[in-house]
């Protein structure tokens, strides 16, 4: 056997990694010297890191380092950027709900600098094997973010869950990366690429290795038929994590999808009737379902797997000419209204531990305009109304896979959304109408930031859509 | 010499076991022990081509796998404790506090 040479590193292409895992090892000791009731320090200092991640972006390097394994381009960033932005609007959530709930714990901040570490590797991963690694890190950080209200029995149960379906998707996961490995004799993309067998026994290897890959991430963003463990998860889970759950794993897992769609090239066309199959099920299954659903939380998750099957549909709509505009615009759009209706949900809830429905919605009005304002808005966004992001979004998705050539697969999907929009609407509604004895509310400094920040994407970006296009035109 | 083949065929029925297992089992020590099952099977499957194409790459790969199982468990052993002193059962289908 060969004798292993130790690749070069270019520490400039993973910098913004090397940022989030060196402070997340640092925060780790430092919080042993916080008194637990200051605990806003460590989150103080996570959204410092955080925050340093992201004004790094531009400054790292493109290229491919690590003997192939990790990746930075422009594409990369804007996608980086979208998972750091979310991780510091989710440390700001988090720190204001889970002080007032008493589960303030510094390990929440740590925790959630390694699964944005996982994610981020997941990102710029080039190798089959970095793929793994950032997805299983980012996971095992959210099995414990999932679980760390821990006198809270939904919480234990949620996490366990949730590990339990992870585990399951990682063992597809990595089989299909051994049998992909048997078929081409690599795990770099950039060499599969070039060695996919056209014909016998590894040909039929090589799909099944694909396919099991792709169960492996359909379980971590909750396609339909891998979407059962979503509303448990979302529902019992603290809903700052829920925001950041949500949120960061749909972007980091379907950034490994796109690559792994981008690595077959023409090959694609062999998935793509089954991926087109998926993405219509997930659609129709989120959306209708969401219709029955009273808990917010579990409304939201029904309504993220909806929005799972658009950006799939993204995807496969732009592996031709259009580029990845699509699929990266509507992620960073989901990830604004997102956090913006976790956000509003977190609030609400202050200090109780019930899980909210949609009866605690009626005459917010009256309580407060400024945060009715803002879920009104993440609402109309999540139905994909204009002007606000969400329907910029759909849009794009849409136009790419008509101009891709399925007719029929946008008409199912604007179909889609207007079913989504009926419960959107009824949630609106009562809002507005109605009146509610409970008393007025006030908000905390950090939560009023970061909903105002969420809140002002919504709209600046559905009114100046060309400042993302030319950035994820040039990334494409 | 054994082909590769057989060792493929081997851990596909291994894989098979742990699935089965995963989606029959209720008590969750065994949906854990299935779960190990799937990723070894993998692992076998990762050193059988590693052998072929004479590449070490798979075989790093199957560290990594091995370290993240490790790590897994212990999160999943952690959660099954805190979760048994409650409610002193260990079967998935009864931990059901969360319906819609």
């Amino acid at each position: 056997m060969a004798q292993i040479a130790l690749p070069s590193i270019d520490y400039m292409v993973i910098l913004q990694i090397l940022i989030i895992f060196g402070s997340a090892t640092a925060l780790l000791l430092i919080d042993l010297f916080i008194p637990a009731n200051q605990k806003k320090i460590t989150a103080l200092l996570a959204l410092g890191a955080t925050i340093g991640a992201l004004v790094a972006g531009p400054y790292s390097n493109s290229g491919v380092t690590m003997a192939n394994a990790v990746a930075f381009g422009s594409s990369t960033l804007i996608v980086n950027s979208i998972i750091l932005f979310a991780t510091a609007i989710s440390i700001l959530f988090a720190s204001d709900a889970m002080h007032k709930q008493g589960i303030e714990r510094g390990e929440t901040y740590v925790l959630m600098l390694l699964a944005t570490g996982g994610m981020l590797l997941l990102a710029q991963g080039a190798s089959l094997i970095t793929l793994f690694l950032g997805l299983e890190l980012l996971s095992i950080a959210l099995y414990i973010l999932t679980a760390i209200a821990y006198p809270r029995i939904a919480s234990e149960e949620a996490g366990l869950k949730y590990l339990i379906i992870g585990a399951f998707g990682a063992g597809f996961l990595v089989f299909g990366i051994a049998l992909t490995f048997g078929a081409t004799g690599s795990l770099v993309l950039s060499e599969i690429a070039t060695r996919i067998p056209v014909t016998g026994i590894e040909r039929s290897l090589f799909f099944t290795g694909i396919g099991l890959m792709l169960v492996g991430f359909g379980y971590k963003v909750s396609l339909v038929p891998f979407h059962m463990w979503t509303p448990d998860v979302y529902q019992g889970a603290p809903t700052s994590i829920t925001s950041f759950m949500a949120v960061g794993s749909k972007v980091a897992g379907f950034i490994a999808i796109i690559a792994l769609v981008q690595m077959l090239g023409a090959e694609a066309q062999v998935i793509t009737p089954v991926l087109m199959g998926i993405a219509v099920l997930t659609m129709l299954v989120g959306s209708i379902v969401a219709i029955n659903q009273t808990s917010l939380k579990r409304m939201l998750a029904y309504s993220s797997i909806s929005h799972a099957g658009f950006v799939l549909l993204g995807v496969l709509g732009s592996t031709q000419a259009t580029g990845l505009r699509a699929p990266i615009f509507y992620l960073a759009a989901y990830t604004l209204t997102n956090l913006a209706a976790f956000g509003v949900i977190m609030v609400l809830e202050g200090s109780e531990e019930r899980d909210l429905t949609l009866a605690d919605l009626t005459g917010l009005w009256t309580r407060n305009p400024w945060l009715t304002g803002i879920m009104a808005l993440a609402l109309l966004s999540l139905a994909g109304v204009p002007p606000t992001v969400g329907f910029l979004g759909k849009f794009l998705v849409i136009s790419a896979v008509w101009q891709s050539g399925y007719m029929w697969m946008a008409i199912i999907a604007a179909f889609a959304s207007a079913f989504a929009a009926f419960f959107y609407v009824r949630a609106l509604l009562s809002m507005f109408s109605g009146t509610t004895d409970r008393p007025r509310m006030t908000l905390d400094a950090r939560s009023s930031l970061a909903l105002l920040i969420v809140a002002v994407g919504i709209i600046a970006v559905g009114l100046m859509p060309w400042s993302i296009n030319a950035i994820a035109l040039a990334g494409s | 010499m054994v082909s590769t083949l057989m060792y493929v065929a081997l851990s596909a029925f291994l894989f098979v076991i742990g699935v089965l297992g995963v989606t029959l089992r209720k008590s969750a020590l065994m949906v854990f022990m299935s779960v190990e099952l799937m990723l070894n099977a993998a692992n076998l499957t990762l050193v059988a081509f590693a052998n072929q194409w004479k590449s070490v790459d798979a075989q790093i790969m199957v560290f990594f796998v091995i370290t993240i199982a490790a790590a897994e468990v212990a999160v999943g052993l952690a959660l099954l404790v805190m979760i048994f002193r409650r409610k002193n059962t260990t079967d998935i289908d009864l931990m059901n506090t969360l319906r819609g």
